[in-house]
């Protein structure tokens, strides 16, 4: 049976992975006002996603960024969009749609800078559930010009210029760190990973076995049948 | 060399006219174009502003009406023309010979274009196309060769557009009937190709299986680049018993590098697909296209541009254009 709970990969190696760490003693219920805030920003600044968003009937995403020990609980309801942020310990709670991946990745998508289709093809992001669900919040979100510096640094207008200065060098770092981290991933990870995909495609084999064998189990049982059937043909 | 490219947001609108679209095409957010999908496209008003912001800049907006209408209900389809002539747009496209004859009898000096979902791919029934409904320009089906677009081009008295970047839709366009066999959905009559109501995507053992309606379409093992979820690019496990494609691998059309080539054909504009993308897509083929045309259309070499990134099983083929089998 598949585990709902389990993790369904070896998270990403990126420079979230060990900010996650740093983070872990924060507890999620207090991360709760910082999603709420930028929910409500985002509503202000930016309507139309959540008016095409509003097609959808009471909706729970459940946003795992694979590198964090958060995730986000977005609902949509009687046309008004929630969210929470929760540990990774926590119950998992009833979600129609997941959508999984590295945080940078899913704040990229966010912001319009990278393709959802491109990640999805590159395997970078997963999703599962209700695809339906998810295209329409992909669609949604990428109709509008999302800026994060504009969503986190809105309320003091006066300190905005430092702020923006500040952003897009912390953002140039995180590009670079990003880099690093592929590159220290490729060299530490690698023998890990082949080894984990020979395991995993042992299991294949053995799966592919056992369907040959019920098959021809399934064929013995058919002639046996045959066989214990009373010579004499057709009544 | 007309560039036209896709939009499904205003979003991506403004990230096409950005990168050096000369024409965006875009869709109403409805059953009347064939990219139908929940939370893209444009309602009017935002299709007002789309087009006033393309005329401001000097640029055109398309508006895709390509679907058949069903029979009994025409209304959408007759309000999504009157919509567009009434906002201004520079041409509509269209596929069924109702919808035509409505737009040439009520709105005469609209532009029309034959959509691909039309598949005409002969000069007749290109010009019966032109006789009848005026069109001025054909979108052609993914199906021809560069010679054969050349000759065809010598016959008929119409514009010609051709895919030049996007999905691979490896049938005749408009006649395949995979996704209503396996949905009960098609691009014709629903605006979509394997609609992701019916779209399925399960993470087992690093492996990513996809489905639709009640089949499997694929199983990409770890760290295989993924496609899209339809029957054409199916890996299926038959007779041999090992999994292979049937008709086509996940794979994007890209013509670039035969740009002199289908210039020297006479081919009037390239169209991009991907309405159903992001503007990271749209921004990043567009201005990719731009460079190119420009550099094409003043005879120097076509630059390399790499799209590996944006492509489906992020790899591409210059499909029909160059194949030299019949
Ligand atoms: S199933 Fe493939 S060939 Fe058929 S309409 Fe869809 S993309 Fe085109």
């Amino acid at each position: 049976m598949h585990d709902k709970n389990a993790p369904s990969s070896v998270p990403p190696f990126t420079p979230m992975l060990f900010a996650g760490f740093m983070m872990r003693p924060v507890p999620a219920f207090s991360l709760n006002p910082v999603a709420k805030y930028v929910l409500v920003r985002m509503k202000k600044l930016y309507p139309e996603i959540f008016s095409r968003l509003a097609i959808l009937e009471n909706v729970n995403f459940l946003i795992n960024p694979t590198d964090l020990h958060y995730r986000f609980y977005l609902s949509v309801k009687e046309r008004e969009t929630h969210i929470d942020v929760l540990g990774n310990d926590a119950e998992r709670p009833e979600a129609q749609a997941t959508i999984s991946g590295p945080m940078v990745d899913l704040l990229k998508l966010m912001e319009g800078r990278v393709d959802g289709d491109a990640l999805f093809f590159s395997r970078t992001l997963n999703i599962e559930g209700d695809t339906e669900a998810v295209l329409t919040l992909r669609n949604a979100v990428d109709s509008a010009d999302v800026r994060l510096v504009d969503v986190l640094g809105g309320p003091v207008p006066f300190i905005k210029p430092g702020f923006t200065t500040f952003f897009s060098k912390v953002n140039s770092l995180g590009e670079s760190l990003e880099k690093d981290f592929r590159t220290a991933q490729r060299s530490i990870l690698f023998p890990i990973m082949r080894h984990v995909s020979e395991i995993d495609k042992e299991l294949d084999r053995s799966e592919d076995r056992m369907r040959k064998i019920d098959k021809e189990l399934v064929k013995i049982k058919t002639s046996l049948k045959k066989l214990q059937q009373p010579a004499g043909g057709v009544r | 060399m007309e560039l036209v490219c896709p939009a499904g947001t205003p979003a991506s609108l403004r990230a096409a006219l950005d990168a050096g679209a000369d024409v965006v095409y875009v869709g109403f957010r409805d059953e009347t174009n064939a990219r139908n999908f929940p939370g893209l496209n444009f309602s009017p008003e935002e299709l007002e502003e789309g087009v006033k912001k393309a005329h401001d800049m000097g640029r055109q907006v398309y508006v895709a009406i390509n679907t058949y209408p069903q029979a009994g209900n025409l209304d959408p389809w007759y309000r999504a023309v009157d919509a567009a002539a009434r906002i201004g747009v520079d041409a509509v496209i269209l596929a069924d010979v109702g919808l035509l004859d409505y737009a040439k009898r009520h709105h005469p000096s609209l532009r029309r274009h034959l959509s691909v979902q039309a598949s005409a791919s002969n000069p007749e029934a290109i010009n019966f196309y032109r006789s009848a409904f005026d069109v001025q320009r054909v979108v052609l089906p993914r199906v021809l060769t560069v010679r054969e677009i050349a000759e065809l081009i010598t016959e008929i008295d119409v514009e010609t557009e051709v895919f030049a970047f996007g999905g691979m839709c490896v049938m005749a366009e408009g006649r395949c009937s995979l996704s209503s066999y396996a949905t009960g959905k098609s691009p014709n009559m629903n605006g979509v190709c394997s609609p992701a109501s019916h779209v399925e995507y399960e993470q087992r053992r690093g492996k990513l299986v996809s489905r639709l309606g009640e089949f499997t379409i694929n199983s990409f093992p770890n760290e295989e680049a993924a496609g899209y979820p339809t029957l054409c690019k199916g890996r299926f496990i038959g007779h041999t018993g090992d999994p292979s494609y049937l008709f086509e691998e996940p794979t994007s059309l890209n013509v670039m590098m035969m740009l002199p080539e289908l210039i020297q054909a006479g081919v009037k504009a390239l169209k991009i697909e991907g309405r159903q993308r992001g503007k990271a897509y749209v921004h990043q083929v567009v201005s990719g296209y731009r460079h190119a045309i420009d550099a094409a259309m003043k005879g120097e070499p076509v630059p390399f541009m790499d799209m590996g990134n944006i492509t489906e099983g992020t790899r591409s083929t210059a499909g029909a254009y160059e194949k030299n089998w019949r």
